[in-house]
């Protein structure tokens, strides 16, 4: 342990003593403080803060993820080129323990340079309403969609498994399976078309939604429904005028008693198409961690209207303080900084400077655009390809996937970000994949020729 | 190295050599496409340009295309989410990466004013102006700015006006329009030919105006005054404000007031004014001047009928027209009619028909009901008002803008002529046109200038066998056509509905068209009674003449739409003007006097800042 904590010591001692550390740490002092001063998001105070908070964070995880790629493959790969090495492999330190004290160096100076920055960042941010001078109407729209932690709850998905083999039964026994489509593409489209007549509600007519596990604080705060319609034809207008009734419809059922919580029934309204929308309800309409929903399409709308199964629909409710939630989105920038820190002194270890911060750069830019990497390669599954079921897919599940959880968009909007989920992150991006990642190094390393025998 | 490895070298050399000169002989095409597709920026140099844009299009280099790849999927990826928070700062530098393309600034402005602002609920209509307002301010205050020789921003900063705050496509186009109103009017009260002439010559620059050592003193007497006014050009600024708010500069509206009626003060004011109007809403005061002149509305009181007022500048058509004007004025190329020409004209004209469709407007105070819901539970107390007051909007057609609708028809009647082939639909339209006026004026109780109108329409179409018939028949044929597939209760609507609108006009003042209105019910009602009732079938024959007036100045009353000092005014009216009618309603105005009291009371909280009134701030 001493040899460990003394090559971390001498890891963030080097780090220090790089100009481009210098350099990315006065950056960041520069710009998030000018950030602060020069967004305007669209004019408003929330606009401006989830502004400053989206582009500040993401800056200051840029480049301290640049960074940490910076220092990792430079340090230990400058000690094997300039035989610096040579004075501590002679010494009784196993190899594992240079590079778990070089990782652990690396990771304690991300850690003291993230929470500096994150500070900026926060105190900025608690700053910025009172510099702004927003009124006691902003402050209250700041305190419920952005100073807040709304968790989600979405629909259950309709199982219609049932009904989609029914139909194709009765297709193959009547002999109307399409020409030139296989079985399996059949039943995709009999899936989406049974999902979206779940999803489609008729002009004059209504569906309801049921939702359970709706753990709400405060009774006196309000829940926010955050709804998106699509049509099957554009209105003239291109929106859609509908009724929402919100409350636990179970006391309906039971005739000829007098309602004992409230069920709202805000008066109809009109609202665009295709664009997301939110509607504040008072959170005693929730009972028991109950709460019933139902959208009336008027028939003034002549026109279907669906409720799209990625983000339709969804409960938001108040499950913690923007504090709490602004230190697990820390904690997921942190978990990219110790996947990184890992990855690049495990590639130091056994590949040159230039090199291992190369296949660093890729795999970072590869993990930021992961979403899009999967999206476009899952046409091949499609198409029924072998290759890359069994051996392109898993390849690409060991990227990270650093934009599907973006810790700035879960501050932005306002979204819980649970301590399971970041966990869960840990668990995968540093216990799975940073640890394969390390211990190839690690043996690579235990196994490499520092110095040429020579007699 | 061998001779071998010196041969490979020389040719790769030459082959090198060979491809740069083909693809140079390619660049004058390549150029030339470029060109033909717009996709080259103007030959402006970096010299003159801002900063942000000359570093942008400098260091980047090469990868200002993929940053501006970069900027465009996020705004679209937020676009999808919902998210509008970055759509502003995202716009402005995309703009700033791609200045010189007109159409990147067009598809911003028009996302934010159309896109993004309908994204807002409809109940919160000051969140949509505020997407509205982005929109118009980078299309004025950035874009024509920085590409002044493109026209097709003019036409949509022009359409922006017209279609989005002067249509009616958007729930809350009300709102927009009282806000441009209630924030141009301090600019440019009293609205008269004086006032705007004395705009178009107040002193451009603050060394002019401080020339004046009267004016000197002035100033020098508000910045002494109240620190708060500041220094330089910054006290015409907080001038305005002092005028706007008084109670909020006590001290510097104390010198206001000792100067006021004096010449300094004047000057001053419409230096303030103007420099507003300049700075702020980029409206030049001349080109303002010169707009009255050409397309004001026709003074009626003038016996020639040559002498115009003033457009109406709180109106937004007018301000459609206003950048339409400027475009072509600027940007237009007189001897060509290209496409943008084409469309931007079209704004100047399509202006001047919804202003004489709907120009005049009155703005009054009406009580809303409060949404409840709208108000946080903990700060819902059992004795808050659950109504309060509100500005509302109400327009009219403006007859007095015919003259320069009609004159601007026929300079796109000749247009046409000229340019096309065919210009029987040009001309149909023009004739519909002239039909429409020429019952609206009768209505209005204009007959002279309806004659006028249909001799016009004799004149240009001498072959219609409609137009050989005296005007008053023709009129009739008209009524008579609309009511051939009427039934009792359209006609009673009618009638009713002209009633209505008659003692309407009649409680604002405008007795001709009140007049002229009253008289038509009453031909609808004759040719109603004439065509449908005989001696013999008598079971669709409309109520008695004065009862239907009767009834509809009961319906006019007890109208909750109007507001209680309207229909007030109305019962003053015949209070003085017909006596015994008045005994009968007499019972209704005891109703809406009270009314009227409690409403003033609560306007005189409001101005004292008790109860919060958000929705009547005007947005500068």
């Amino acid at each position: 342990m001493p040899a460990l904590w003394a090559i971390a010591k001498n890891t963030i001692a080097q780090a220090v003593r790089m100009k481009v550390a210098a350099i990315f740490i006065v950056l960041l002092l520069i710009l998030l403080p000018l950030m602060s001063v020069i967004v305007t998001g669209d004019g408003s105070v929330k606009g401006k803060l989830q502004t400053f908070v989206g582009y500040g964070l993401s800056l200051t995880s840029l480049l301290l993820c640049l960074l940490t790629i910076i220092i990792s493959t430079y340090s230990l790969s400058s000690d094997i080129k300039y035989k610096q090495i040579w004075t501590v492999v002679t010494k009784p330190v196993r190899r594992w323990q240079v590079m778990l004290g070089k990782l652990l160096g690396i990771i304690i100076l991300d850690f003291v340079l993230l929470a500096g920055f994150a500070s900026i960042i926060y105190g900025l941010t608690m700053l910025m309403p009172r510099l702004s001078h927003a009124g006691p109407d902003e402050m209250v729209q700041l305190e419920n969609e952005f100073f807040t932690a709304r968790a989600s709850v979405k629909p259950l998905i309709p199982d219609v498994r049932n009904e989609v083999e029914e139909a194709f039964s009765k297709m193959q026994d009547q002999g109307n399976l399409p020409q030139g489509m296989t079985p399996l593409q059949v039943r995709q489209q009999l899936y989406q078309q049974k999902m979206l007549e779940k999803q489609a509600v008729p002009p004059g007519q209504a569906i309801a939604w049921q939702f359970q596990d709706v753990a709400v604080f405060d009774p006196n705060q309000y829940i926010f429904i955050r709804f998106k319609y699509d049509v099957s034809v554009n209105p003239p207008n291109m929106s859609v005028y509908g009724r929402w009734i919100i409350g636990d419809d179970r006391q309906l059922a039971a005739s000829g008693s007098s309602l004992k919580t409230p069920i709202y029934a805000p008066p109809p309204q009109s609202d665009s198409i295709r664009t997301v929308h939110e509607l504040a309800v008072p959170a005693d309409a929730v009972v028991d961690g109950y709460l019933g929903l139902a959208f009336q399409n008027l028939p003034a709308n002549n026109t279907v209207v669906i409720f799209p199964t990625e983000d339709g629909l969804e409960v938001l409710y108040k499950a913690g303080s923007f504090q709490g939630n602004f230190i697990r989105a820390v904690a997921v920038i942190f978990i990219r900084l110790v996947f990184l820190a890992m990855l690049g002194v495990s590639l130091a270890a056994w590949l040159s400077f230039p090199v291992a911060i190369l296949v660093c750069l890729v795999i970072f830019a590869m993990g930021s655009m992961s979403t899009f990497i999967f999206e476009s390669f899952d046409a091949l599954e499609g198409s029924g390809s072998v290759a890359y079921t069994l051996i392109l897919k898993p390849a690409l599940n060991l990227l990270p996937q650093f934009d599907k959880f973006a810790p700035a968009d879960f501050l932005i909007k306002g979204q819980y970000l649970s301590l399971a989920s970041v966990l869960g992150q840990a668990g995968v991006m540093i216990g799975i994949q940073g640890a394969i990642v390390l211990i190839v190094g690690i043996v690579i390393f235990r196994f490499k020729e520092m110095a040429k025998v020579t007699v | 190295m061998k001779s071998r490895d010196y041969l490979i070298i020389f040719l790769c050399i030459v082959f090198a050599a060979s491809m740069l000169v083909v693809a140079n002989s390619q660049l004058g095409s390549i150029v030339s496409h470029r060109k033909d597709m717009k996709l080259i920026s103007s030959a402006e140099t970096l010299e003159n340009a801002p900063p942000s844009i000359a570093f942008a299009s400098v260091a980047l280099g090469a990868f200002r295309g993929i940053l501006v790849d970069v900027l465009w999927m996020r705004a679209d990826n937020l676009k999808m989410q919902g998210q509008f928070f970055d759509a502003k700062q995202l716009a402005e530098w995309i703009t700033i990466l791609q200045p010189r393309f007109a159409e990147v600034w067009d598809f911003q402005a028009w996302n934010m004013a159309y896109n993004i602002s309908v994204a807002m609920p409809a109940t919160q209509p000051q969140e949509r102006w505020r997407w509205v307002k982005n929109g118009i301010e980078l299309l004025r205050d950035q874009a024509i700015v920085k590409n002044p020789k493109s026209i097709s921003l003019y036409r949509s900063l022009g359409w922006i006006y017209f279609h989005k705050i002067g249509g009616v496509s958007d729930d809350v186009h009300k709102y927009y329009r009282l806000q441009l109103a209630l924030a141009i009017k301090p600019l440019i009260d009293p609205q008269t030919n004086e006032s705007y002439e004395k705009l178009a010559k107040a002193p451009k620059t603050w060394n002019q105006v401080i020339s004046d050592p009267a004016v000197v003193k002035l100033v020098n007497a508000l910045a002494q005054a109240d620190p708060n006014m500041g220094k330089g050009e910054a006290i015409a600024a907080n001038y305005l404000a002092v005028r706007a708010a008084p109670n909020q500069w006590p001290k510097a509206f104390e010198v206001v007031n000792r100067y006021r009626e004096t010449t300094e003060l004047e000057t001053f004011d419409y230096f303030a004014k103007a420099h507003q109007l300049r700075a702020a809403w980029k409206l030049d005061p001349e080109l303002m001047l010169e707009l009255n002149r050409t397309y004001g509305p026709i003074d009626f009181t003038d016996p020639n009928l040559t002498r115009r007022l003033p457009l109406n500048w709180e109106h937004a058509c007018v301000h459609s027209m206003y950048w339409g004007a400027l475009g072509l004025k600027v940007a237009g190329k007189p001897g060509e009619y290209r496409g943008d020409e084409v469309n931007t004209d079209r704004i100047v004209f399509h202006s001047l028909q919804e202003l004489f469709r709907t120009g005049k407007m009155v703005i009054y105070d009406t009580e809303m009901p409060i949404d409840i819901n709208a108000i946080p539970l903990d700060q819902r107390t059992p004795d808050m008002p659950t109504t309060q007051l509100v500005k509302s909007i109400y327009l009219f057609p403006d007859l007095r803008m015919f003259d320069s609708y009609d004159r601007a028809m026929d300079a796109v009647v000749d247009k046409y002529i000229k340019l096309k082939d065919d210009p029987v639909s040009i001309t149909n339209g023009q004739r519909n046109m002239l039909t429409n006026a020429l019952v609206s004026f009768y209505q209005g109780g204009h007959r002279d200038y309806a004659l006028k109108i249909y001799n016009k329409l004799r004149r240009l179409f001498p072959q219609r066998p409609e137009f050989r018939s005296d005007m008053v028949t023709f009129i009739r044929s008209q009524i008579k056509e609309e009511l051939q597939s009427v039934t009792i209760h359209d006609a009673v609507e009618q009638i009713q509905g002209m009633l209505v609108d008659s003692y309407m006009n009649y409680a604002l003042g405008n007795d001709d068209e009140a007049s002229g209105r009253e008289q038509m019910a009453r031909e609808i009602y004759d040719v109603y009674q004439k065509e449908w009732v005989t001696e013999k079938v008598k079971r669709v024959d409309l109520p008695e003449f004065s009862m239907m007036r009767y009834l509809a100045i009961e319906a006019f009353l007890n109208d909750d739409m109007y507001p209680p000092n309207l229909r007030l005014n109305l019962i003053g009216r015949i209070k003085l003007e017909k006596p015994e009618m008045f005994k009968q309603l007499e019972i209704k105005a005891n109703q809406l006097m009270q009314k009227e009291k409690e409403q003033q009371e609560r306007e005189k909280a409001q101005n004292q800042g008790n109860i919060p009134d958000n929705q009547n701030t005007p947005v500068p």
